[in-house]
Parts: C-alpha cells; structure tokens; sequence
C-alpha cells in the first residue's frame, strides 16, 4: 500500500500517476472483473476508473483513507455503468470463491455445496452480496469498506458478522451439513 | 429482483498485468508534466513539420488534408468551465470576527478565532478566502458537481437555491474550521420556494449529505408586494386630451392622462385603430378615455398628473415601509441569530451594512448556512424527473446539415420557469412536461471542435415525437464559458 505522505506528496507535485496505477491496477481489475464477469469488459473499465481516479485526483481528502477512495470511485462508476446499460442480473464466483466460503463453513468444497452457496447467493440483496465480496474475495478492511458504502466503521463490522451468522444458519446450509 | 449466479474463472496475475497499458490511458485535459512535455514535443514537430511543407511552395494535395465526415460526437468535459462567479479575500492579520461580502452580495461571517491548521492551531494571519458561488444548477452541471440526489433507492434532481465552494488558506496550506465555531454563509437568491434543504458534498463519495440545517430569511412581505404593484401600474407617457372644464371642475386645462399599464390589449387597440372621436367619463370615482369608432367604443383607464403624484408619494411611502420592515428584519436575524451587534457593524469602509441592508431589499430571500467544515454546500429542494411524455430512443438531427447527430454522452433538459434542471443518461427513456418551458441540450466534441446542440420550445409541441432537430453554435477557445452557453440558451 502506498504510505499517506506519499500520496500528498503525488498530489500536490501532480508527478506520474504511474505509481498509483502500477499500485491499484490488479486490485480494481479484480473489483471490477468479479462484477462485470468479463474480462475484456473488465480491462476497458478499469481503464475508465483510472481515468477517473487520475481526473479527480484533486477531491481526495489526505485524512480520508485512499483504499477506500480510489474503491469507492470505482463502485460508483460501476454503479452508474449498470444504471446506463440496464442490466445487473448476475452474480459472479469464481472458483477461489467457493473455497473461502466453504473454509469459512469449514465444510469440503464439493459441486453440491457449491449449488448450495450459488442458491443462497440468488437469495442475498444485493448490499449483502457486495459485503460479501469486499471482505472476502478483495480482503477489504472494515474501514475501506466504511468509505465504499459510506457507513460506520462498526457498522460495517456488524453487517459482516451478522451476515455470516445468517449464512451459517441458513436452512440450505444447515440441511446440507446434515446430509453430510 | 432474483439474480442467477454465475461461475467465472480465477484469474492470475499474470493474466491481469498482462492488459495494464499505463501509457495507452487516455487522459483528458490534465496538466500533468509528462503530457505537457509530450505535448510540447508534438507542437514544436508541427510548427516545423509545417515550416518546411510551406517552405516547399505548398506541394499538399487536397487528399492530403482528411477531415472527419462522420457526424459522431464524443462528450464534452463541462468541468473545464470556469464559474462566473469567483471572488477571493486576503486578511493580514484578523482582530475581530470576519465579515466578507462577495461581489454576489454574500456574506460570509467566520469567527475571529474560527480557523485552525492542520495542527489544529489557531491561525490569525495572511488568511485568503476563496468562494465560487454557483447561481443556479445550469452553473452547477458546468463545474461537473453531481446534480443528483439518492434517497431510499429514488434518484432526484435537485432544484438548487444556491451552492458555494468555500475555502480557506495560509500560504497554500488549506485551513479548517475549528471544533464547536460555526461560519454562517448567507446567500441572497430571487426563489422563495419552500422546501429547500442545505446539503454537503461529501468528497470521498462525491456525493451530497443532507444536513438539515438550513435557515431561510424571507425579505417579502405582503405589503411590500401590494405597495409596489399600486404604485407602479401606470404607463410613463401621458395622454393630453381635450375636454369641457365644466364638466370636471376638479381638473385645469393643462391637465394630463396617464393610461394604466394592465391594459396591454386596449391600448394596442388605441395605437392600432383609426378614431373618430375621444371623450373623458368618470366611473366609480375613477377616470376613464373612451375611444369612438363607426363600429366600437374602447374604454381605457387613465389616472390625472394629480393622481400620479399622489401615488409616487404612497410609493416612496411603501418603499420605505418595505426598508424598515424589511432593514429591521435583517437586523433582528442578525442580533437574535448570530449575536451580532449591528449598530457597530461594517464590512469595509467602501461598503456599509446599510448598503448591505439595500442591496438585499431587492431580493426576495435570504439562505444561511450554518457550517462547520469548508468545501461545497448546497441549499435545494430534491425533483423527481418530469412527467408526462416519455421517448424512448432518441434521435438528434443537426438543423444545418439534417444529419442524424451520432451522440451517446448525457444531455440535460432544462424546465426553465421552473429553473430546474434535470440529466439524462444515454439508453434512458426522456420524459418531459410538455406544458413546461422545456429546453434540451449538451455540450459535445468532434474534430477538436466544442458544440452545443439544442433544441427549444417548439420540438416538444408533438409529445410523441422522438426526433429533435437540433440548433447548434460551435464554439472559439474563449467562448467556452458559462456566460457564452447560458446566454445562447436563454437560461
């Protein structure tokens, strides 16, 4: 991660965004590509948020946190690419994904416990959804998230565990763990 | 809605870096050294480059210079206009509390020992102060400030009353308000709607937080209103008219006429006919000219020169009830408010508060903001977009050229009695009121070139018709301006 003085340091001498970009790049083709689902989409909408980032680079705030900043505008320019095309309709997991849920489960990952968690998805709104995406798959921390979804810090943390309590709880879950 | 889950495949991150082209990022209009020094170099090839083309007795065939037939336009950045109005204060050394009045009648009122650095010490000199006021959301849209609301998942358009963009600064360094003080911002503006709310930016999301705070003065009263209209009615060219003095002994010869201005169809009449005959009548205590002709008689209301002095005396009468009502409002809101002690109070000595005091009579209300952090605050009343027709599939045709403009950026419509304004995202149905007095636009770019294409009043007369033919006006360098588009649009 690039240090905060370092960031005002980039800002303030308007030096090559190289830095930035060579930073965030995998982390905001990652963000991206698990909710575009596509790769080509993903690489030219990455492209498009840096554009953004590197446009509006002047708002950041150096006591706000960076991680959040740069995620929270590349959430929002997602937001509004789903806005203009009108179609938002799936949810996209990757293998690694079936496996850190099943760990977190402590259940072996399977093809029927992957049917179990794909059904479970189709049921979770949609801010559940995108929790769960953030602390999982992106390792976000509590406080980036807090930015991107412009809550509390706490209630952050308590919106991912009382999520994962549901999830543990959940009746698919719970007859699956019987069958086993 | 139900969505369908969907496996993707993990991707390395060789796959990922593979597609990173920092260098292939096309980045807009930022003055970043490398694009500058770039730039350079392509502008330095060009002046030589064509040096030495003109130098060879101008051998180019006209193949050779291609221009672009297409009619494709890409968006235009609306964050490159400047604002019209920005305005700057510098304080050596602060004494006593602060109060600024910017060019647009602001005041801005900060605490003598208000501002802080980022030490959170106290800073009492070489203070500059920058404010750019937004007038209206046409000003807004232009510096690229998000025009939307979101609130339980509904999207609004705001309707603003005003917005700044407040700073302060020592010697660059960016100052803050300190813990517990409050600065008051209070912004004259001509809308009196109710409704209005004040709203921060938040800067991280870059989006707007309401903050519920607002204060509003209202300067218009009743009387003031009704005192106004009374004295003003009446046309400034008077009439002279024969008439018999015996029948109206109260008038000498020498008297004259001033026709009533609400009579615009009548007095058209009187201008546009031929008469054979005029005569003075009196109806309920009141003058009146009546016309003769073969076919009709016109009445006309007139007041006598006496009449008229005795209302300017009642104007200047209720001009100065407005002043002490409206004077000794300011001055209550400014004691019992801010503990502002008014008998002492002057911004500079080129601009009393007296001047202050006048300067608001002419506008209808007051907006304070109460505010505890600099940056852009917002007062407004969040829109649904319009009801009424809804297109879908949008079609844009150049007037001059009639052909069809290809444009896939956002464009605006703008409900101008209503001075409200609304975005509209491409593959969006657009719906309008067709009973408003609709104007739709956008700002875009082709060949280098910035042009605004709009369309009036008389494209929304078919509500289903999707085809908008289009006036345009390309701009120069120094026409890219918010006065230059505002005044082409009318707004």
């Amino acid at each position: 991660m690039i240090p905060q003085k370092d960031i005002v340091y980039i800002q303030k001498a308007k030096l090559s965004f190289e830095i930035i970009y060579n930073e965030y790049y995998e982390k905001i083709f990652r963000f991206v590509y698990h909710r575009v689902g596509d790769m080509h989409q993903a690489k030219d909408l990455t492209s498009e948020i840096f554009i953004k980032v590197f446009s509006s680079i002047k708002k950041y705030k150096p006591n706000g946190s960076f991680n959040g900043w740069i995620y929270r505008i590349a959430s929002n320019y997602l937001t509004d690419f789903f806005r203009k095309k009108q179609v938002n309709q799936y949810v996209y997991l990757a293998e690694s994904h079936y496996q850190l849920l099943s760990d977190e489960l402590s259940i072996q990952i399977s093809v029927e416990i992957e049917t179990v968690i794909n059904n479970l998805f189709e049921t979770l709104p949609e801010e559940e959804v995108e929790i769960l995406r953030m602390k999982f798959f992106e390792g976000l921390s509590f406080k980036d998230m807090s930015v991107i979804l412009q809550i509390k810090e706490s209630a952050c943390k308590m919106k991912f565990y009382r999520l994962l309590d549901k999830i543990k709880g959940s009746p698919e879950i719970i007859a699956y763990q019987k069958t086993l | 809605m139900k969505k369908e889950v969907k496996k993707i495949k993990d991707l390395s991150s060789e796959e990922i870096l593979a597609h990173k082209n920092f260098d292939g990022l096309k980045i807009g209009k930022q003055s970043y050294s490398s694009i500058i020094a770039v730039s350079s170099i392509v502008v330095i090839m060009a002046i030589i480059i064509g040096y030495f083309l003109l130098k060879s007795e101008n051998n180019i065939s006209p193949e050779t210079v291609v221009e672009s037939n297409t009619n494709e336009f890409s968006s235009f950045e609306t964050s490159t206009i400047a604002p019209e109005a920005k305005d700057q204060l510098t304080i050596k050394n602060i004494r006593e509390d602060i109060y600024w009045v910017t060019k647009n009648n602001t005041l801005v009122i900060i605490p003598k020992n208000g501002l802080i650095d980022k030490n959170g010490k106290e800073v009492l000199t070489d203070v500059t102060l920058e404010i750019i006021e937004y007038n209206d959301a046409f000003d807004a849209v232009l510096a690229n400030i998000p025009m939307e609301y979101d609130s339980n998942g509904y999207t609004y358009n705001f309707k603003t009353g005003g917005m700044f963009d407040l700073k302060a600064s020592r010697n660059g360094e960016e100052l803050s308000i300190k813990k517990g003080e409050k600065v008051v911002v209070m912004m004259p503006t001509n809308q009196n709607d109710a409704g209005f709310n004040q709203y921060y930016l938040n800067n991280n999301a870059w989006e707007f937080k309401d903050t519920n705070k607002l204060t509003t003065l209202s300067l218009t009263t009743k009387k003031s209103e009704e005192g106004w209209q009374k004295a003003i009615d009446y046309e400034e060219k008077p009439i002279k008219l024969d008439f018999n003095i015996n029948d109206f002994p109260e008038l000498s010869e020498e008297t004259v006429f001033y026709p009533l201005k609400n009579q615009k169809e009548q007095l058209k009449m009187l201008n546009n006919n031929e008469w054979e005959d005029f005569k003075i009548i009196k109806e309920k205590d009141s003058y009146v000219l009546v016309a003769i002709s073969r076919d009709k008689d016109l009445k006309i209301k007139i007041k006598t020169s006496e009449e008229i002095e005795q209302l300017s005396k009642e104007k200047k009468t209720a001009k100065q009830e407005v002043e002490y009502i409206t004077y000794g409002a300011i001055d209550e809101f400014m004691e019992e408010g801010f503990n502002i002690n008014t008998n002492q109070l002057n911004f500079s000595p080129d601009y009393s508060y007296s001047a202050y005091k006048r300067a608001m009579v002419a506008e209808k209300v007051v907006n304070v903001f109460s505010i505890n952090s600099f940056g852009i605050w917002n007062c407004d009343a969040p829109q649904r977009l319009p009801e009424g027709a809804l297109l879908a599939n949008m079609i844009f045709i150049d007037e001059e050229t009639l052909d069809t403009i290809t444009y896939k950026g956002d464009y605006y419509l703008s409900e101008n009695d209503k001075q409200l304004l609304y975005k509209y995202y491409p593959n969006v149905d657009f719906k309008f009121n067709p009973k408003s007095d609709n104007l739709l636009w956008f700002l875009c770019l082709r060949n280098k070139t910035t042009t605004l294409f709009y369309a009036k009043e008389e494209n929304f007369v078919k509500p289903n018709d999707s085809v908008f033919t289009m006036s345009k006006l390309m701009l120069n360098e120094n026409e890219i301006n918010a006065t230059t588009v505002k005044k082409v649009l009318g707004l």
